[in-house]
């Protein structure tokens, strides 16, 4: 059965060591107190669920709970303290939209260069890029430097780059649409589309209706250790009785 | 690999258009710089420093654009991962690429100021067949460059003054090292100087462009030696500390 799982995760662990701003003055200074032991936060613990071909799961909790923590360590951007992760496929972690944005270079550049960074080919993005453009519309501005967008603008190009990545796995952090009432329906409606399409999706979210939607299960994470995990009405129905008291 | 290429070239396109302001004209700003310092030097220790010094405009505007390399290249590449906080946070981009894209773009313009020391030198009548070995300084600068670059980069992570540091140390670095003056046959300077890799990249850069002469070994290998001590330090540095950057910005 474990063929079926694209994305396995037993026990993971984050402590993170809180810092403060540390200089080699400081350090020159106070070396002394380096000597204690810094500080620890737990932000995940024990963590272990799996996540199937073509299913989406969702996530929730309350802020400071672990979610995007939990995002970045599948994401590869954080690395876990403890325990492990196995995926399968192309990940596409669509943390923050505008990402790689260069607000000096055109809009043609940024998609380009930001298309790059997420490991799509030149031959792909070239073959994208009317695509892109079109459903931004941004048809006039291609060759306007983006500093210049505003930020209704900005966002609908991103939104409209990260429809395009073509992921096998993607990572969602409440990313789901831009721009004002026209654009917000029709990219509900692709963000939509590609969720439920083959592709296997994790999802962040603080929005009921969305999750119910979309979720074949639901995690709820409670100060970085699995609550409860299970179809998304029962938890939801947990969750927001949870919430409400 | 091929994804690491296409990152490799957006980005270092993608920063050299920034620098360069997206226009052509934008290439004089940066020229602007070391062509005032060469005024400013020139005028001033022509007829002093530079008098014993066989084509000295040339020697010192040498010095200038070569040091110029490896100055711009270590203090851009301290900001180039630490400063993009966003972007590290959000993707798992290869940390290595933001450092090497950035020294690549300034070596894309070092190759211009290259070319116009070479016109420069042509034009005084000093070009020889050993201008052939040039390359082989150029390469041995941009790796030995690219380790520092490695190593600082991360450690900037570490130390968060490293960029007020680093700045006095290529100050110090700047005067040690022969750009505007010359150092006496077997007088103690060229004994110190042995461990300045700096030197040796200048030395051999202007043996094989000003004076027609093949590089001297000794100094190519220690050269080479430096080059390499410094790209695997700096590598090394590099990935103990890459895993850990996202959390520290």
């Amino acid at each position: 059965m474990s063929d079926s799982n694209v994305i396995t995760v037993g026990n993971v662990s984050k402590i993170f060591t809180l810092r403060g701003e540390e200089t080699a003055l400081t350090r020159l200074i106070k070396w002394r107190e380096h000597l204690k032991l810094p500080r620890k936060f737990t932000a995940l613990k024990n963590i272990s669920f799996e996540v199937r071909d073509g299913e989406v799961f969702g996530i929730v909790g309350r802020n400071g709970s672990g979610k995007s923590t939990l995002l970045r360590i599948l994401a590869g951007i954080y690395p876990q303290t403890s325990g492990n992760v196995k995926i399968r496929g192309r990940v596409v972690p669509l943390i923050n939209l505008q990402v790689g944005m260069q607000p000096k270079l055109t809009m043609k550049d940024n998609i380009y260069l930001v298309s790059s960074l997420f490991g799509i080919s030149r031959k792909k993005t070239i073959s994208n890029f009317g695509s892109i453009v079109d459903f931004a519309e941004l048809e006039d501005f291609v060759n306007v430097q983006v500093y210049q967008f505003s930020s209704g603008m900005l966002s609908r190009l991103a939104f409209s780059i990260a429809i395009h990545l073509e992921p096998e796995v993607m990572l969602l952090d409440e990313v789901f649409y831009a721009g004002d009432a026209g654009f917000r329906e029709k990219s509900k409606k692709k963000m939509s589309e590609l969720v439920k399409g083959d592709c296997t999706v994790v999802m962040v979210s603080h929005q009921d209706d969305m999750l119910k939607r979309l979720c074949n299960r639901i995690m709820w994470l409670d100060e970085g250790q699995v609550r409860s995990i299970g179809d998304t009405p029962q938890i939801l129905k947990e969750y927001g009785e949870a919430m409400s008291t | 690999m091929k994804q690491s290429l296409n990152i490799l070239y957006q980005t270092t396109k993608a920063s050299f258009k920034i620098r360069n302001a997206s226009s052509y004209l934008g290439f004089c700003w940066y020229l602007l710089g070391p062509i005032l310092t060469f005024i400013i030097l020139l005028s001033v220790f022509s007829h002093r420093l530079g008098a014993d010094i066989e084509h000295y405009p040339l020697y010192l505007l040498s010095g200038i654009v070569i040091w110029n390399f490896f100055s711009t290249g270590t203090s851009r590449s301290l900001t180039c991962v630490f400063g993009q906080a966003g972007l590290i946070k959000s993707l798992p981009v290869r940390r290595e690429l933001l450092v090497l894209s950035t020294v690549l773009d300034v070596l894309v313009s070092h190759l211009f100021e290259i070319v116009v020391l070479l016109a420069i030198a042509s034009y005084y009548g000093v070009l020889s067949i050993t201008v052939l070995f040039l390359p082989v300084a150029l390469i041995l600068n941009f790796l030995f460059t690219l380790g520092v670059s490695y190593a600082l980069s991360a450690l900037m992570f570490v130390f968060r003054d490293l960029g007020q540091i680093w700045s006095i140390v290529t100050k110090v670095w700047w005067f040690a090292t022969p750009i505007f003056y010359a150092l006496y046959e077997g007088g103690k300077g060229e004994k110190v100087s042995m461990f300045n890799p700096m030197f040796h990249i200048l030395d051999i850069s202007r043996d094989v462009l000003i004076y027609g002469t093949v590089p001297d070994l000794k100094s190519l290998l220690i050269l080479f030696a430096f080059s390499s001590v410094s790209l695997l330090v700096g590598i090394l540095i590099f990935r103990k500390l890459c895993p850990h950057f996202a959390e520290h910005v």
